[in-house]
């Protein structure tokens, strides 16, 4: 499905000062989506509502950040991601992602908040670009799904072993 | 709309307000909720016609999320908004406001939530942070920043009190390594007082125990010299008699060497005893017969007698008759002559044959006499073998006790010489003994002297010096040195 995609490689930039927000029930279909990103994505909001938010999903994109990504806040902790998102028109842009979850009255997880800022452009370039490529060159060597999503699971597990660092404090260190 | 809008904003600053506690903040709060409630009051009034019309729609749609937002719902956004122009523009702004204050409230509670885990590289993140929102954010990182410092600061103080402390501890240990136990800790946090207490004392114990293991191994030295040599002089003792034991065995032997001899020698005696008793006996026999042979000696004498009596009277006859022959022939004159000589020479054989006979009778009773003294004689001797044998049966009987007596001798004689063995191997065990217990003591005056010698790498003081300043374990270092050399030399005498 994913070699359907076909992405081109224009990069769209939306203003540093605005955030991109979103927020997904617990399945991650789109609840709301605000003006800056359904500007950016080139969609209504009535196209995005109801959709999965992978309708974003950009094929350089690692699995396992994803995978990190959702086991993060499903656990009820907040996460930091640098995710390269593609438009409707298949462009893309990169942003820094901020995932919390969102709560009931009665402190139950009933969906999930993204705020997303405009990344740091060095960082995407000498760290974060060629990680993923990296983590990516690894998935695509195992045929299925999941054994892909396990490998670069894996790489970015060892990764961070091998810098002695947790992912949180990888990323604020950058 | 404009009033609506800033109503929306004063609540996000009310929320702002709300976190950080500013008072200004709390009066804006109230102009906008005075703002709502005109707001609400118009739209009641004009809500009785039940218009259809999209101003109306939208206004709902906001007083809805406002409603929300200000019970601090911040999931609430407008999500229909299918208006184009001014009406589509509001319904962003509303929610771009609240989006704004939604991320103010999410950062500052993460980064804030951070710090109570001690986490503090989780800043807020300022992009889209603008004008009151900035500037909480920068004072809340601010306020992360410096409570970031004073925690490293701490962290540094409490390191380098540790560095301290870790350093004066280590000196105690070091000491103790080397043995010194005057050395007490003084200069530590009152938050170690405890471990200064635990630790001064226990040195202070250990000081004090090996005081007393240096007293009690001189002690166990001296003692160990004294029994050594008590020990060796009873194994000297012990030496001496076994070599008299020996003796005494070697002189029991030759006793019964003797003993023995004795029996065999009173066993011959009882032979011989026995063949003088046999001898004794013949002899008596022989004496019987010798008494018989003199009594009948004595008979032919007296026989003899008679018959020397009866030639004795023939010839006193013959005599009688020669003289009456003479006298005839005498009176036959010339023819008388030749006869008369004949008479002369008949009369003097019997005159010699009276004087024989006379001679053999005095013979025979001087033998008679002679027979008479030798039966007596003979008797005698028989009683005296008698005797004799008697005495021989005597003899042989204490002989016979004298053999009895050398076996019970021999036998006594043979428990005393198995009584001597054991006595022997009684004093070689007691001789071994000793020399073990000997050793043992030389082993102990070893080993107590190389306890002192081991106890000499120690500096330590005297119990008695001590027991002075027991009570406080600081105030030592003075005559810390001049102890401790006293206390091993007092160690290497006791060596």
């Amino acid at each position: 499905m994913k070699d359907a995609i076909q992405p081109t490689q224009k990069e769209v930039f939306f203003d540093a000062d605005d955030i991109i927000v979103s927020k997904t029930d617990l399945k991650g279909r789109i609840t709301y989506a605000n003006q800056v990103f359904c500007h950016i994505a080139g969609y209504t909001q009535a196209e995005l509502l109801g959709q999965p938010h992978s309708i974003l999903r950009h094929p350089d994109m690692p699995r396992a950040v994803f995978k990190l990504l959702w086991d993060t806040v499903l656990a009820g902790r907040e996460i930091f991601a640098y995710v390269k998102n593609i438009t409707k028109s298949r462009d893309y842009y990169w942003v820094i992602a901020h995932v919390t979850p969102s709560y009931d009255a009665n402190h139950k997880i009933i969906g999930f908040h993204s705020n997303r800022r405009v990344p740091d452009r060095s960082i995407i370039k000498n760290t974060i670009a060629p990680l993923y490529a990296e983590i990516l060159r690894e998935e695509k060597k195992h045929a299925n799904g999941k054994e892909e999503l396990a490998a670069g699971y894996s790489f970015v597990t060892n990764f961070l072993k091998s810098k002695n660092t947790t992912y949180d404090a990888l990323i604020f260190s950058l | 709309m404009v009033a609506v809008t800033a109503g929306i904003l004063t609540a996000s600053l009310a929320l702002i307000s709300g976190l950080l506690g500013y008072p200004l903040i709390e009066q804006a709060w109230m102009a906008s909720s005075i703002v709502y409630a005109v707001l609400s009051l118009a739209l009641l009034s004009r809500g009785e016609t039940k218009s259809e019309s999209p101003e109306l729609t939208v206004i709902e749609r906001i007083i809805s999320v406002c409603g929300e937002i200000s019970k601090g719902n911040f999931e609430a956004r407008i999500t229909e908004n299918t208006e184009d122009g001014v009406l589509g523009d509001v319904q962003h702004k509303v929610n771009d406001m609240i989006d704004r204050c939604d991320a103010f409230v999410r950062e500052a509670t993460a980064s804030l939530q951070s710090v109570c885990q001690n986490i503090y590289y989780r800043r807020i993140m300022l992009g889209g942070m603008r004008g009151s929102f900035h500037v909480a954010a920068e004072i809340i990182n601010n306020a992360v920043k410096m409570q970031e410092q004073a925690v490293e600061k701490a962290r540094h103080d409490a390191d380098l009190e540790h560095a301290k402390v870790i350093g004066t501890i280590g000196q105690g240990l070091d000491n103790l390594k080397k043995g010194d136990l005057t050395f007490r800790l003084v200069d530590l946090p009152e938050a170690f007082a405890a471990l200064k207490v635990n630790y001064n004392s226990a040195v202070h114990d250990l000081e004090t125990a090996l005081a007393n293991v240096g007293h009690v191994a001189a002690s166990v030295y001296g003692q160990s010299q004294e029994i050594s040599s008590a020990s060796d002089e009873l194994s000297g003792r012990t030496e001496r008699q076994s070599e008299m034991l020996g003796q005494s065995g070697s002189s029991i032997e030759e006793l019964v060497d003797a003993v023995n001899k004795a029996a065999d020698a009173s066993t011959r005696t009882k032979d011989i005893i026995a063949a003088a008793k046999v001898n004794a006996v013949e002899s008596m026999g022989v004496v019987q017969q010798s008494v018989q042979a003199m009594g009948r000696i004595k008979d032919s004498s007296e026989r003899i007698g008679a018959i020397i009596g009866v030639i004795d009277e023939i010839a006193f006859q013959t005599n009688l008759l020669a003289l009456n022959a003479g006298i005839e022939a005498a009176r036959a004159g010339e023819a008388g002559r030749g006869f008369a000589v004949v008479a002369s020479e008949v009369r003097n054989l019997a005159q010699r044959s009276a004087d024989a006979a006379r001679e053999i009778k005095g013979l025979i009773v001087q033998c008679t006499n002679d027979v008479a003294n030798g039966v007596e004689h003979v008797g005698a001797t028989g009683q005296a073998f008698e005797n004799l044998r008697d005495q021989i049966g005597v003899i042989d009987g204490g002989i016979a006790d004298i053999a009895g007596n050398a076996v019970a001798q021999s036998s006594t004689i043979k428990e005393i010489n198995t009584a001597i063995g054991e006595l022997d191997a009684t004093t070689q065990q007691n001789a071994a003994m000793g020399e073990e217990v000997s050793a043992s003591c030389r082993s102990l005056a070893d080993e107590s002297g190389q306890l002192t010698e081991l106890l000499s790498k120690f500096v330590f003081r005297d119990v008695q010096t001590q027991a002075g300043a027991s009570g406080e374990f600081g105030g030592f270092g003075e005559d810390r040195s001049t102890a401790g050399a006293r206390a091993a030399g007092s160690a290497r005498e006791a060596a």
